[in-house]
């Protein structure tokens, strides 16, 4: 993620400053490979936000023994995938 | 310890802007994509009202805050050598100024004032 921002900013940056480079932006985003790239971003961003979670609740003292903490890894992995999948179908289907 | 000593800082540092990170998201997931596709003029409109020009401003420096501790985290982890850890930690810091620059200067050339 760290290293896609650059890359993210220089597409925002595109799609702002003029109507040619916002059409380039949209016709960009219609491609597949660029979809793909998107879909990946957004999966990483949801998996990181619910692991933060996750590790803010484990520095509080919730879910510290193994066992749950073991649990909880496996459960957020699982509801990042279907949220992302989730949110793709509302986005491309 | 000192506040600064024992890391807290940086801890504090990384939550709230992560909160404000995750805010900014759940806006945009909820407000804009519902909205999608639009046009150049409506797309363009809404990062020149000024609310969400500053608040993206915000979001850039939230996010220069919030990956500086984690990526400084990584390198403390699995870098050892001191002069291998200025050099990465340095590159990092002038990636992320250098990145908080070109989206201060996007943001106040599409403001709508």
């Amino acid at each position: 993620m760290f290293f896609m921002t650059p890359f993210l900013i220089y597409y925002f940056a595109l799609s702002l400053q003029t109507p040619p480079g916002f059409a380039a932006a949209v016709n960009w985003i219609n491609s597949g490979l660029m979809r793909l790239v998107m879909v990946v971003l957004l999966w990483s961003l949801i998996h990181h936000l619910l692991m933060g979670i996750r590790f803010l609740l484990v520095d509080f003292d919730i879910g510290i023994e193994l066992s749950r903490a073991r649990a909880s890894a496996i459960g957020v992995t699982i509801t990042a995938l279907l949220v992302t999948l989730w949110m793709v179908k509302g986005l491309f289907v | 310890m000192s506040w600064r000593a024992h890391g807290m800082r940086a801890w504090v540092l990384q939550r709230f802007s992560a909160a404000y990170i995750a805010v900014y998201v759940l806006v945009i997931l909820v407000y804009l994509v519902p909205n999608l596709p639009m046009n150049f003029l409506q797309w363009r409109e809404i990062f020149a009202a000024p609310v969400m020009n500053i608040a993206t401003l915000l979001f850039q420096i939230a996010l220069l805050a919030h990956a500086w501790v984690g990526i400084r985290d990584i390198i403390i982890d699995y870098v050892h050598p001191v002069p291998l850890r200025l050099v990465l930690m340095t590159g990092m810091s002038l990636l992320q100024i250098i990145l908080t620059v070109w989206v201060s200067m996007l943001m106040f050339s599409v403001v709508r004032l």
